[in-house]
């Protein structure tokens, strides 16, 4: 319409002039004008008809990963010759091949299809529809369609493969896992001995005890092996996570909690999820696939944000986890969490906290400043006096330095020792 | 098509200069200069709209042989389009059957200038004497005639 409207207002003007002027030459000049539009407006297309289709190659991926988009239109209608299609990518896609737009003419019953791949960061992207516009050949005037063609795409974080975590649960489930319950039962570990009942495997008979006792029969016990209750805690306060060299320490404290959470589910456990920055995101504990899914969609659109009630870890419904189920926070831990820390461990919670080094991060930012060495080692010492008045209250924390493998910092801090390691007695803690 | 827009300009430009050196209106020379040094800057710099107004002005008022300003607006107009449909078409990620696209264009193009071009003839060639009042009231037809051209093709977008 933006050209029609110049070639209106010139036409306007050349008629006036000519008018004004009483000289049909002017107007005579408008002549050509008035054609031109007229053509446009008869060859504009009246009532097109367009169907349009589209399609991701997955709907769920994971962070970096490459998703094709295709899209199809199609002209049941008559011939269109000016044609353009375009369609929304959500912010946070970057096409990496291809075009989302195309530009064309469509024969009648022909179709056309775009192509293209985006690359994907963390997040559910909602595509909202894909915008046509049918225009005369002049391109003066134009019609838009709106195809409204819902697609979503859910990128997961990626998740690291864990080995081992050293949990030290208090209480366990009722399901079979792989956490010492403390009781007698069917298992792999020597528990103890106690008499023969009806019923019992002649196979698991100690006879040397039996021996010993004479005429009674005594029975080998072996440690039940239990799922556990966990309760992973992402802090999502702005305040607490910082962005160096692009990367924000809350992308690795997502991972952290991907990682853990698709390993404790992997193991049978019951895992529940609590986000906490700009408001409380609560995943209901629950087993297998399903609960891992729930937890990934969570997680893949997790934000840090700023509430003043999620300010403060004091805050936290820790009512929500059953007593004594072991808690696994991820957060950097800033000083004023430490006692809300020590308290929910004095009302017998087990916790493990896993902390992304926002000290290296900070540090990365401030490469050249002055005094940055002596800024380093204040905040290192006070963060070893926090892990100190962490593990004074019975608390393991792991350090992770986000540069690193998270395997990496789980294995050394709270992983099961290597077996040559275990061999020559040491300790990698 | 960019030859062809580069030869509409050229063929606008030389039928207004032919016009001037003509009546020998040497001041209308100089500013055609002007609009044409514009009109290159202005290929580069989106501004051709603002060139075809300018060029539509020379024809207009200089009271040159109205046919060479006929052709001078139909080949400006041309060229108005041709840089329009030109950028369109450079603009795009994509473009699928550029031939039906482009021959399209081409084709309603031809047809506007022909048609532009045989009207403005017919019409130089007709005598007309109208009075005062009959001028006003062709006038009021015009108006309402392109206003409801306007209206029409805007309600057909919408």
């Amino acid at each position: 319409m933006k050209r029609a409207g110049f070639l209106t207002f010139l036409i306007l003007a050349l008629l006036a002039a000519g008018l004004a002027l009483r000289d049909g030459g002017i107007v005579a000049l408008s002549l050509p004008l008035i054609t031109y539009l007229a053509i446009g407006l008869l060859q504009f297309p009246r009532s097109p008809r367009l169907d349009a289709y589209a399609h991701l190659s997955q709907s769920s991926a994971t962070e970096g990963s490459i998703v094709g988009v295709s899209v199809r239109v199609r002209n049941p209608g008559p011939a269109l010759s000016h044609l353009q299609i375009r369609d929304s990518v959500p912010a946070g896609l970057s096409i990496i091949q291809g075009a989302r737009a195309a530009l064309g003419s469509l024969a009648e019953g022909g179709s056309h299809e775009i192509m293209y791949a985006v690359r994907s960061t963390r997040g559910l992207y909602n595509f909202k529809g894909v915008e046509i516009t049918a225009s005369d050949p002049l391109t003066l005037f134009h019609r838009a369609f709106h195809h409204p063609i819902p697609r979503s795409l859910l990128v997961r974080p990626n998740l690291r493969r864990l080995r081992h975590v050293q949990l030290q649960p208090f209480r366990t489930g009722v399901h079979p896992g792989l956490y010492r319950a403390r009781r007698g039962g069917p298992g792999v570990e020597f528990h103890g001995v106690r008499p023969f009942m009806a019923g019992d495997a002649r196979r698991r008979i100690n006879w040397k005890a039996s021996a010993r006792h004479g005429d009674s029969l005594f029975i080998n016990e072996f440690e039940q092996e239990r799922a556990v209750e966990i309760g992973i805690i992402l802090d999502a306060r702005s305040r607490s996570n910082v962005v160096a060299a692009g990367r924000s320490s809350f992308s690795s404290s997502v991972q952290a909690a991907a990682s853990l959470s698709a390993f404790f589910l992997a193991q049978a456990n019951r895992v529940g999820l609590m986000l906490y920055g700009s408001h409380l995101d609560w995943t209901v504990p629950g087993y297998g696939r399903v609960q891992r899914e729930r937890i990934m969609r969570v997680l893949a659109k997790a934000r840090v944000g700023h509430s003043r009630i999620f300010d403060r870890m004091k805050y936290l419904p820790t009512r929500l986890f059953p007593p004594q189920s072991q808690l696994i926070f991820i957060s950097p831990v800033l000083r004023e969490d430490v006692g809300f820390l020590r308290i929910l461990r004095a009302r017998r919670y087990p916790i493990l906290v896993v902390s992304p080094d926002r000290i290296s991060a900070e540090a990365e930012v401030l490469k050249g400043e002055s005094d940055l060495d002596l800024a380093v080692r204040l905040a290192r010492l006070e963060q070893s006096l926090i892990t100190r008045s962490l593990t004074q209250a019975g608390i393991q924390r792991v350090v992770w330095d986000i540069a690193q493998p998270l395997e990496q910092a789980i294995e050394m801090q709270v992983g099961r020792p290597r077996r040559w390691l275990r061999a020559v007695g040491a300790r990698n803690r | 098509m960019m030859g062809a827009a580069r030869l509409a300009f050229l063929l606008s430009t030389a039928a207004l200069a032919a016009a001037f050196a003509f009546e020998e209106k040497w001041l209308w020379l100089i500013a055609l200069s002007a609009n044409t040094a514009f009109g290159i800057v202005a290929n580069r710099r989106e501004w051709v709209p603002g060139w075809f107004l300018l060029q539509l002005a020379l024809s207009a008022v200089s009271d040159i042989p109205a046919l060479l300003a006929l052709a001078a607006t139909t080949s400006g107009l041309a060229y108005w389009d041709l840089a329009a449909h030109h950028r369109l078409v450079q603009s795009a990620e994509h473009i699928f059957n550029s031939e039906a696209l482009i021959g399209s264009h081409y084709r309603s193009l031809a047809l506007a200038l022909a048609g532009g071009s045989l009207f403005g003839v017919i019409a130089l060639g007709v005598p007309l004497r109208l009075n005062f009042v009959a001028a006003v009231l062709l006038a009021l037809l015009a108006v309402a005639g392109i206003a409801g051209l306007a209206d029409t093709a805007r309600s057909a977008s919408s």
